[in-house]
């Protein structure tokens, strides 16, 4: 809906993901059904509005997953189930459902958005694809109960940048653990913070697959959502409008698609 | 279809449409001109405003709490830059829902320049004589020849043109320009480039005010924040730092030079390669209102000397 105006939901749930991310599960008053890699602009009345891609979808229930890190998303923290949140969406375009293999590429809070793709892919009893997902500390993994479930349907790699004495898994940033990807010729979801995306594209290229293949979500200030109010503009896409997914051949010539 | 109004029928023309439609016009306070709501015909000032009317859709600042009555209205005095404007930034604002339900409300009524100002280059994006409005007035002896394409501007104070006042206002952009010399614009969309000095040059003089942008009637970019009571919408400003800063502190333009840059490529090129149109219409007002005298005139000739 491309309206600034947002509709009044209500908190079903909150648990705590890691000390600094928390999961919402909110009614979807909109009744759109969203693309895998979509987002929300959620609200906290009388505070803010920020875009929050969403984590699942079922059974008429959105689930978003938030890290504290700014103005807005500290007074979601202090929200509880039963807390009125305003939303709108959802906007973009999302991951893109396509016939092949597909290898997911995750960084931190970079998860939920993927896990919207998992959770469509697990419904359609597809289990081509390949997870790999990095995170600064065990503690910093996200969805861990749906990891461990994921891990029975297909190929997950966990890696994390330090490890601690319950970690018995790989220890080094995403690209450590590139060397297990098996499928050449897969289309490759990426998402997490810029500084990871980068590494990762220019380890895939070293690794001879296709710029057409790589897919990224962007990250930009996104205030209206729909490509109105021009802050996440850059070259000739507007970010929430045109992406937040690109292919990596249409932004890699845009200097400023990484900073 | 074109006819003649005699100046003196001017304020009862407005007087009639004021009786069915909300005016939005030019007027005068001191040296000033500026739009607002007309009560009265002869409150009409036929002048440049400092501000283009852009206000009537991205508002400079509202209570998106707050619901107003949408009611028909009649922008009346809009100078052929202005309403370019409008319509350059219709290709953007289109996609959301409130905006086409003002825009579907809005009739314009556009003064045509009679003389160039000091600033303006409406010549090289196509103007000052415009093929898309409600109504144009084009100054003409004792009164304006008016070219009507939308019926609420049809009045029985008006008598047909004559055969030399039509062939005035169709050869009125060729006169024009030889007035005002249009810039080559020709593939500045290519030719621009990400690395040039010029940027970090601008980005010296520049103090970051952000006229630029606010005096601009093609600039779009809007804010929302929240307070307790009150969410409001305002105008905001690329040349401001703030402008892409996100949650914990990331900003992809932290320099000024990169924010300059961003604020000519949009205008010149990136907006042009997916609509085919600048984000431009030549009015000058940020070279106006510039107090480090930024000229835009300057950025395209340097890539088209």
């Amino acid at each position: 809906m491309n309206t600034l105006n947002s509709m009044e939901t209500v908190i079903i749930d909150v648990w705590d993901e890691t000390p600094d991310i928390k999961s919402f599960l909110v009614n979807d008053v909109i009744g759109v059904l969203p693309n895998p890699g979509q987002f929300y602009e959620l609200r906290i009345f009388g505070r803010g509005e920020i875009p929050i891609s969403y984590g699942n979808y079922y059974d008429g229930k959105l689930l978003f997953s938030i890290k504290n890190v700014g103005y807005v998303t500290s007074y979601f923290h202090r929200l509880r189930s039963g807390d009125k949140v305003g939303i709108r969406g959802p906007y973009g375009n999302g991951w893109e459902i396509h016939d092949g293999r597909t290898v997911l590429i995750g960084g931190g809070i970079g998860l939920p958005p993927l896990s919207s793709y998992i959770e469509r892919m697990i419904k359609m009893n597809r289990k081509d694809i390949h997870l790999l997902y990095g995170a600064r500390t065990p503690g910093d993994i996200v969805y861990k109960e749906k990891l461990k479930k994921w891990k029975d349907l297909f190929r997950v790699d966990v890696t994390v940048d330090r490890g601690d004495e319950t970690w018995d898994g790989n220890v080094g940033v995403v690209t450590t653990i590139f060397n297990r990807i098996e499928w050449k010729d897969a289309r490759f979801y990426i998402i997490g913070p810029e500084v990871m995306m980068k590494f990762a594209v220019k380890e895939l290229l070293k690794m001879g697959i296709d710029e057409g293949k790589i897919y990224l979500s962007m990250e930009r200030k996104m205030k209206c959502g729909y490509g109105i109010c021009g802050h996440c503009n850059i070259g000739r896409f507007y970010v929430c409008r045109d992406g937040p997914v690109f292919r990596y051949d249409l932004i890699k010539d845009i200097p400023e698609s990484f900073h | 279809m074109i006819y003649f109004l005699n100046e003196k029928n001017l304020p009862d023309y407005i007087n009639n449409l004021l009786k069915k439609y909300r005016v939005y016009g030019t007027k005068r306070i001191g040296n000033d001109v500026i739009f607002d709501y007309l009560d009265n015909g002869n409150e009409f000032y036929d002048g440049r405003s400092i501000l283009s009317p852009k206000n009537m859709i991205i508002p400079s600042w509202k209570n998106l709490n707050e619901h107003d009555n949408e009611k028909e209205t009649i922008i009346f005095g809009i100078r052929s830059c202005d309403l370019l404007g409008f319509q350059i930034m219709e290709s953007v604002l289109k996609l959301d829902i409130e905006y086409n339900m003002k825009r579907s409300l809005m009739h314009f009524a556009n003064f045509i320049c009679s003389e160039p100002c000091i600033y303006g280059f409406c010549t090289t994006f196509g103007g000052p004589k415009l093929n898309d409005s409600g109504a144009q007035f084009l100054r003409y002896r004792d009164g304006y020849i008016v070219e009507i394409r939308d019926n609420v501007f049809q009045s029985n104070l008006m008598t047909n043109a004559s055969e030399e006042m039509v062939k005035y206002l169709e050869g009125y952009n060729e006169h024009f320009s030889e007035l005002m010399a249009p810039l080559n614009t020709e593939d500045i969309e290519k030719k621009m480039s990400w690395n040039d000095d010029l940027w970090n040059e601008l980005a010296k003089k520049c103090i970051s005010c952000g006229a630029c942008n606010y005096s601009c009637p093609t600039c779009f970019c809007f804010d929302i924040n929240e307070g307790e009571n009150e969410r409001i919408m305002e105008w905001d400003s690329c040349i401001m730092e703030g402008f892409t800063r996100m949650a914990g502190g990331a900003n992809s333009r932290p320099d000024l030079s990169s924010r300059l840059r961003q604020r000519f490529m949009h205008k010149l090129s990136y907006h042009y390669l997916t609509y085919g149109i600048h984000l431009c219409s030549g009015c000058g007002r940020c070279y106006e209102t510039c107090p480090v005298k930024i000229d835009i005139r300057d950025v395209i000739r340097r890539y088209n000397p």
